[in-house]
């Protein structure tokens, strides 16, 4: 018997919107975080402006709240369709976008305010965690609700990426967020040094596979096949990259720390695994490009097309580039360079990005039943948008293989060719020029879009509830002809495909982390390093509100060019007591693992006041602020009992002691600072951060 | 190339063959579901995007 019944419109075009709106609130923030590597002034001389608090907000942005909306504007329009079944309750489709929404305002407000747990992609605070997890829920139990009430009684290979996007986000996001809280928006990891770092790049890794990458598989493989209008070139070779893809991504977190602490044994099994990525990553871009096979003349003509076109490419580009990033002798030279700023970008620009555009295209003028407004302006969107990607990524190809191999270079006599930092950072700020002209450009296409968007709505009407007709799916299965009993559970059973996929994506990270959670060895000690003084300890947490760990690494890697510059390669036991890990990704200034000593505490005053007046030409941003600010040390007590109870040995009641050691010590850096001439109270910010610079990898000092 | 990976993780040579065995016997499962998939269900399947209705705006 047939059914009469309505897909929701309006939550999809809501999403649209905030997709839209976050997406030009991201990549504006962006181009301003581009623009203070060129000119320092454009942190604007305020702390909640400044680089390392602003550039997490950027990449929170775009990731989840531009690709997010996206996502969900994807999942919300084609699920209905493949289902043929409203979504499951118009009250959680509603409590799912506002908590999303109301999610992302509350990381606009708190990351500009320094709270941050320093994990990259998964800097909110605790109380914001706790709301995704919220969030996520409903969602899940909305998707699956839809599934369960359809009239469609096959899942079409998209739904199964959404269900694996859905419990392995899920996933990931709590096992990265085991915080212990000490405040309303302080909380503390429980896992410490290379457990920490183990634990973060599985899920930074696993966030671009599972967040950036499968949704948006999804959502190619529904909307590419309705804008060509044929079926995709070949279900078999979906359903091949669809397992391959879920269940090798999970291994290849550890390419993320290659050559760092990290037990060797896990860095070779993410470098295997990584390479072994090619093959499903190009399964998927292959079969979305040959679905276009015969319909070429489309490319030309639709503007929708040309940006899956050049997004699919994008994609493959970035998935061949991955795995050879993660080559140790590739990895070598572009870690902690622009190099892989340029490679995230032509994933983040082309693939998320013009697969965003491209469906929005499509799918407004649906909603609105009308007309995009103007083919000419989508076009013109395209090519700038294009060149805006290129514009963007080469000159970083250049900048990341100038610096990588700048920072290697040794003269005949065997020192190192460059051995000032700044002299390599100088040497590239013409392309960081250039990469922000690239980025401008990118957005003044957004602009363009949303004002196309804008002129099709206005002309348009929403069909808010889509009228639609299916028959009911019977209560019992007959099966049609020859199909397999293992094909229908697959394809009929949600509940247990989740649980097969959760099975699948959780082979890869048990094998990875069980054994530095469990082996001793793998984490050797080293008896000299001790905990960090209050005083360190406040100054440490300085270090993470400010974001320093943005620009800064502290992890020296085994070659000659690192530890002629820096000294001593770093071990793992010197980050036993590092919760979180400090690491850091990427080196737009030195490494600071062993910065302790190396200048007086009158240079790092002076140096954090105005950095261009000891390092002409710096675009480290000065942070006068920490000069201002009374240290907060009613914090001490409840921070050293949170580090005890993570296994940190303070003795017992020393949280009591600890704020009289905390005066003492600043009292003496006060002291020392009056001697270098400078004048500054020892309750202030800038006396914690000094102390803790000044401990950086002190403990394990051989002279 | 492998090889290469191997030889620098001695101790732990076995952990990673498994690893890799977990994974071809994954796809071989995998493969093996797809030679005994149906060239019926298979376009049925890939035809489910564009079966719904789209209210004539092609």
């Amino acid at each position: 018997m047939t059914e009469k019944f309505y897909y929701d419109n309006k939550t999809v075009r809501n999403f649209a919107i905030a997709t839209i709106v976050w997406g030009i609130i991201g990549m504006t923030v962006g181009l301003l975080i581009a623009l203070q590597l060129i000119k320092p002034g454009m942190n604007l001389g305020s702390q909640y402006t400044t680089f390392g608090r602003i550039r997490p907000l950027h990449t929170n942005a775009v990731i989840f709240a531009f690709v997010g909306n996206a996502i969900f504007m994807g999942v919300y329009y084609s699920l209905q369709r493949l289902l043929k079944a409203r979504m499951f309750s118009d009250v959680l489709s509603k409590i799912h976008f506002w908590g999303w929404q109301l999610i992302i305002i509350s990381a606009v407000i708190t990351l500009p305010l320094g709270f941050t747990s320093s994990h990259e992609y998964a800097e909110l605070e605790w109380p914001i965690d706790i709301a995704i997890t919220i969030i996520w829920v409903v969602f899940g139990v909305n998707m699956f609700g839809t599934i369960i009430k359809r009239r469609e009684q096959h899942m079409y290979v998209a739904i199964w990426f959404y269900i694996a996007t859905f419990v392995t986000v899920a996933v990931l996001h709590i096992v990265n967020s085991f915080q212990l809280p000490i405040s309303a928006f302080k909380s503390y990891y429980l896992y410490a040094g290379v457990q920490d770092a183990l634990v973060q790049w599985w899920y930074g890794h696993n966030a671009v596979a599972f967040f950036l990458t499968t949704p948006y598989l999804g959502m190619m493989y529904y909307f590419l096949p309705k804008m060509a209008n044929r079926p995709v070139y070949s279900y078999k070779l979906s359903i091949l990259h669809f397992w391959s893809l879920i269940f090798i991504y999970i291994w290849a977190g550890p390419h993320h720390l290659l050559y760092t602490s990290l037990p060797s044994w896990a860095q070779s099994l993410g470098v295997a695994f990584s390479i072994m990525l090619i093959a499903p990553s190009w399964g998927g871009m292959i079969n979305g490009l040959l679905t276009l096979r015969g319909a070429w003349d489309k490319v030309r003509e639709e503007a929708t097309l040309k940006f899956m076109v050049v997004g699919l490419t994008a994609y493959g580009m970035a998935t061949f580039e991955g795995p050879m990033l993660a080559l140790k002798q590739i990895n070598a030279i572009a870690h902690y360079t622009d190099w892989i700023v340029a490679h995230v970008h032509v994933g983040a620009l082309g693939w998320n990005g013009f697969l965003t555009f491209g469906i929005l295209y499509w799918l407004i003028p649906r909603i609105y039943r009308t007309e995009l407004y103007s083919k000419k302006l989508a076009a013109f969107h395209f090519w700038i948008g294009t060149l805006g990607i290129i514009f963007y990524a080469v000159p970083l190809y250049f900048a990341g293989f100038t610096q990588g191999l700048m920072w290697k270079e040794f003269t005949e006599e065997g020192l190192l060719k460059y051995p000032n930092f700044l002299e390599t950072l100088l040497q590239i700020i013409p392309m960081y020029m250039l990469r922000a002209a690239g980025g401008a450009m990118y957005l003044a296409g957004v602009l363009v879009m949303t004002y196309n968007l804008i002129k099709t709505v206005n002309q348009g009407k929403l069909l808010a509830d889509e009228p639609a007709e299916a028959p009911a799916l019977p209560v019992q299965y007959t099966p049609q002809g020859t199909d397999k009993k293992l094909h229908r559970l697959l394809e009929r059973k949600p509940m247990v495909f989740m649980v097969l996929s959760l099975v699948v994506i959780l082979i890869g990270g048990m094998i990875e982390m069980m054994p530095t959670f469990t082996i001793k060895s793998n984490i050797p000690t080293i008896s000299t390093v001790k905990p960090y003084s209050p005083l360190e300890l406040q100054g440490r947490d300085l270090y993470i509100r400010e974001g320093c760990v943005n620009c800064h690494s502290q992890m020296i890697r085994p070659f000659r060019s690192e530890t002629e510059r820096y000294g001593e390669y770093s071990k793992a036991g010197e980050f036993v007591y590092d919760h979180p890990f400090l690491w850091g990704s990427k080196r737009t200034g030195p490494d600071l693992a062993r910065e302790g000593g190396k200048y007086s505490n009158a240079w790092h005053f002076n140096h954090l006041l105005d950095p261009q007046t000891m390092s002409p030409g710096s675009i480290m941003p000065p942070y006068e602020w920490l000069i201002n600010q009374q240290l907060d040390t009613t914090t001490t007590i409840s921070k050293i009992n949170a580090m005890r109870t993570l296994g940190v040995p303070y003795d017992l009641g020393y949280e009591h002691q600890a704020n009289a050691d905390l005066k003492e010590q600043a009292e003496a850096i006060a002291k020392d600072l009056k001697q270098g001439n400078v004048r500054v109270q020892s309750d202030r910010e800038i006396i914690a951060i000094i102390a803790y610079i000044q401990r950086l990898g002190i403990d394990i000092r051989t002279k | 190339m492998f090889k290469q990976f191997l030889t620098q993780v001695t101790d732990s040579q076995v952990y990673l063959i498994t690893s890799l065995g977990i994974f071809m016997l994954f796809f071989l499962l995998v493969g093996l579901l797809l030679i005994f998939m149906k060239k019926e269900q298979i376009d049925y399947m890939s035809s489910l995007p564009l079966n719904d209705d789209d209210n004539g705006h092609d």
